[in-house]
């Protein structure tokens, strides 16, 4: 008897293989959380006037802040570029601009004031006449608002369930089932993977990541589908089981998935590597719910995908052989 | 199609695509002085802030937005705390700094009779507080403002951050701080107006006078809707019976936020305000109303603005040109791919993609909502990338249904045949994602989903219509079809 690669007998392995990185993302999570980077922080802000702008000093206040934190050992999270302070009524500029470092929670505030000290008394002995102010302010954790969240989240489910119907439709229900369990899987799978791999992520991108796998795992599985309905219409599948047919099939479907899947890693990493960091922070680890569909899809897929062919396969041979009660009569007859 | 009247076509759609491509994505000087400058619809398309090229004006774009402090009653700066010591006569010093206590290490100043109880922070004044960033919180969310964020800041001050694309930034931090009770009152002028609205010793609160007030633009003009409820009715009825020239006054704590003439008996449920509001400004009153309505308090504590800075684009200045530069990388390969594979069949893939960037191009410029910004790069990206991969689907049909013998015009009608329900099905399961998250999602999401949808149906139009023509005008200037394409025909195996 041939051994093929997509076998039910394989199932319990695979999803012990989900259910182990489930698990340990699970308790992880517990643990720890996402390694979601907040607002929260402390503000290191200096603020100068046009006597030490004109003097084209605004890269001396930066040389002096930084060179101030070396030698004190501490370093800055985040900088913000110089920015114009403004008239609160026109929002014209008032002459006055802020150049803001942000500080984990953890660095001392002895330290900061120290550092708040030699900048000050560096910059004044610099610029002769000019207003320097140095404030460190305690910055909490941002708001979170949750209704562009949740309305999301509800906007992807019922956008899930309409293309899992078309999928349906289309397809047949053996499909969309699987299509349902691998949306589920590659969701969990993300979430679980994101706990453990501790990727620095913004506070709601765990949601856009479910989101994203959501997204690719349904248009990868929709490839597979596509695939599967074409070369089943062989008349050579017919004398087949399952096991066997979805095994040939896959051979070929693999490889047009596979492309899918290279062309849209090409992308993520792509926009990963060229784009500014705030987008390539966002960008590169999508290649996670992507490996995530990949290996759903090409892996997973096919052997959930297995019971549910055997039952289409039934159901085919019995409507194959109903005649009808009139004919089936007449025959009689 | 003959080749004369494929070259004429060929040439046509060539300058339509050159021209369009010039207007879409070229900027150039009009004169040798370089003061009449042609911008690109791609140029004068808006931008997202976070992208840092909002426009501002006729010409000058800025990124990011604003950020404001606001400050309670009793909280001040340090700076302007030093400043007003330092301005201060010798004898008012000691005066000025016995009412001041330093907090957060001299960052801000608190002052000892508003905010201390003793040497502590008052709770009232702690509940006031909290009591007054949860509204603000909830009426930075319910504007639905992308990219505006609220921070508390050394406790006992707020950060809002609003972006530059936000128009009314500057009224809207000063209408954000504003607390306390809603109340209506009625008069001639603002000094003798009575308040009709909570009744005096009724007990009743605004909540029970007003269901909802909420903001709507239709035909081009905004409003702030007042729901009444029967008691809000008979409130305003009854004090405007018999007016001529009275105004009613809508006041949230001790600021009026509109001021409406009355020139005769208003009794209606639902009273419509236009004024001079536009979309954001009506929105912005209503929300400060209807929050006032529902949480409003006479001890409500009100924010002013204190410190307001511009901020940079929060992806950086440059954010906007390494994205076209990722854009333009992801493009590239896709062309290179189609030109080693296909040969000079890559060339109906190009006009194919032109096309398409250029319909998307014009929608983003044309569609008032849509900005240029991360969410609708990456959903033009997600189409052009659609479309490469139905491109090359048919080609791959068409390549499989000439190696088996067919020729050419038979194998690309059969192959497109083959792989049109594939190309379909793709293309209206993404736009089918795209326009219904556009319609439940909010801020970035609903600009990428949109995007997302428009370009999946411009990407299948392309991919199915402008490829096979492009395709179709194309051919007849190869003397060998196959080799145009990079086709072979199956190799069979001749029997002894």
């Amino acid at each position: 008897m041939t051994k093929h690669f997509y076998s039910l007998k394989k199932l319990p392995l695979f999803a012990a293989i989900s259910a182990v990185i489930l698990i340990a993302g699970i308790v992880l999570y517990a643990l720890f959380g996402f390694n979601v980077e907040t607002c929260a922080g402390k503000d290191f802000s200096v603020t100068y006037d046009a006597v030490i702008s004109i003097a084209e000093g605004g890269d001396r206040v930066e040389e002096v802040c930084e060179s101030t934190f070396d030698s004190l050992g501490i370093s800055y999270e985040s900088k913000t570029e110089i920015s114009s302070d403004l008239d609160n009524a026109s929002l014209a500029e008032n002459g006055d601009y802020t150049v803001t470092y942000t500080f984990a929670e953890d660095v001392s505030n002895e330290t900061l004031a120290s550092a708040k000290e030699t900048v000050e008394s560096t910059l004044t002995s610099e610029f002769a006449g000019s207003d320097v102010y140095i404030a460190v302010h305690e910055v909490d954790a941002g708001a979170r608002f949750y209704e562009p969240v949740w309305r999301g989240a509800v906007a992807l489910a019922v956008a899930a369930i309409v293309v899992l119907v078309y999928i349906g439709f289309r397809f047949g229900w053996g499909r969309t089932l699987t299509g349902l369990v691998l949306v589920v899987h590659d969701v969990l799978l993300t979430l679980a993977l994101l706990a453990i791999t501790r990727i620095p992520v913004a506070p709601f991108a765990p949601l856009a990541f479910a989101a994203a796998a959501v997204v690719i795992s349904l248009i990868v599985w929709l490839v597979q589908c596509m695939k599967m309905r074409e070369t089943f219409k062989d008349p050579a599948f017919r004398t087949m089981d399952a096991e066997e047919a979805v095994s040939e099939c896959c051979k070929a479907s693999n490889k047009t998935t596979g492309y899918v899947i290279a062309a849209l890693a090409v992308v993520f990493i792509v926009l990963g590597a060229v784009a500014a960091p705030g987008v390539r922070a966002f960008f590169l680890p999508l290649l996670l719910p992507l490996a995530v569909s990949a290996y759903s899809s090409l892996v997973l897929g096919p052997i959930v995908y297995l019971p549910m062919k055997r039952m289409d396969d039934r159901s085919s041979a019995k409507k194959a052989r109903y005649v009808g009660k009139k004919k089936a009569e007449q025959a009689e007859e | 199609m003959g080749k004369v009247k494929s070259a004429i076509v060929l040439t046509l759609i060539t300058i339509v695509i050159a021209v369009l491509c010039v207007v879409c994505f070229v900027p150039f000087p009009c004169d040798g002085n370089g003061l009449n400058y042609f911008n690109s619809i791609l140029g004068i398309a808006e931008k997202d802030a976070e992208l840092g090229g909002y426009l501002i004006g006729e010409t000058d774009y800025v990124g990011g937005g604003y950020t404001a402090v606001l400050y309670p009653e009793g909280v001040i700066s340090g700076r302007d705390y030093e400043n007003d010591l330092s301005a201060s006569s010798e004898e008012d010093q000691a005066e000025y700094a016995e009412k001041y206590s330093s907090y957060s290490n001299g960052a801000i100043y608190l002052e000892k009779e508003t905010v201390l109880d003793g040497t502590e922070v008052s709770e009232s004044f702690k509940e006031n507080f909290s009591h007054s960033v949860e509204v603000l919180k909830e009426r930075v969310e319910r504007l639905h403002i992308s990219s505006a964020s609220v921070n508390v800041v050394d406790d006992y001050t707020v950060e809002v951050s609003l972006p530059a694309s936000y128009e009314i930034s500057g009224a809207a931090f000063d209408y954000l701080g504003r607390m306390g009770e809603l109340t209506v009152s009625f008069g001639s002028d603002e000094e003798s107006a009575e308040v009709i609205i909570p009744e005096a010793r009724s007990g009743l609160t605004a909540e029970d006078y007003f269901k909802s007030i909420s903001a709507r633009t239709s035909a081009g003009v905004s409003y702030v809707i007042f729901n009444m409820t029967d008691e809000g009715r008979a409130a305003i009825a009854e004090a405007t019976d018999g007016a001529t020239s009275s105004y009613l006054y809508f006041y949230v704590g001790d600021e009026p936020l509109i001021t409406l003439t009355v020139s005769e008996q208003i009794d209606q449920s639902s009273l419509y305000i236009s004024g001079s509001y536009d979309k954001q400004s009506s929105e912005l009153v209503a929300t400060i109303l209807d929050t006032a309505r529902t949480s409003g308090s006479e001890e409500g504590l009100s924010l002013s603005v204190g410190t307001l800075r511009r901020d940079h684009a929060a992806y950086g200045d440059s954010a906007q040109w390494m994205l076209y530069i990722a854009l333009g990388v992801v493009l590239l390969a896709s062309l290179v791919y189609f030109f080693v594979r296909y040969s000079r069949l890559g060339f109906a893939h190009l006009y194919t993609m032109l096309v398409y960037l250029i319909a998307m191009t014009l929608c983003i410029w044309a569609i008032d909502f849509l900005t240029l910004g991360v969410g609708s790069v990456l959903a033009v990206l997600f189409g052009a990338v659609t479309l490469s991969v139905s491109d090359a689907m048919a080609y791959e049909y068409a390549r499989k249904e000439y190696a088996t013998g067919k020729t050419m015009t038979f194998a690309v009608k059969s192959g497109y045949k083959k792989c049109f329900f594939h190309i379909f099905d793709l293309h209206i399961v993404l736009a089918a994602v795209g326009f219904i998250t556009y319609f439940i999602a909010l801020t970035e999401l609903s600009v990428f989903a949109f995007t997302l949808g428009i370009g999946m149906f411009f990407a299948g139009v392309c991919s199915l219509a402008v490829n096979r023509f492009c395709w179709y005008i194309m051919m007849p200037f190869a003397k060998d079809k196959a080799k145009f394409c990079r086709f072979k025909r199956e190799e069979v195996e001749e029997d002894d």
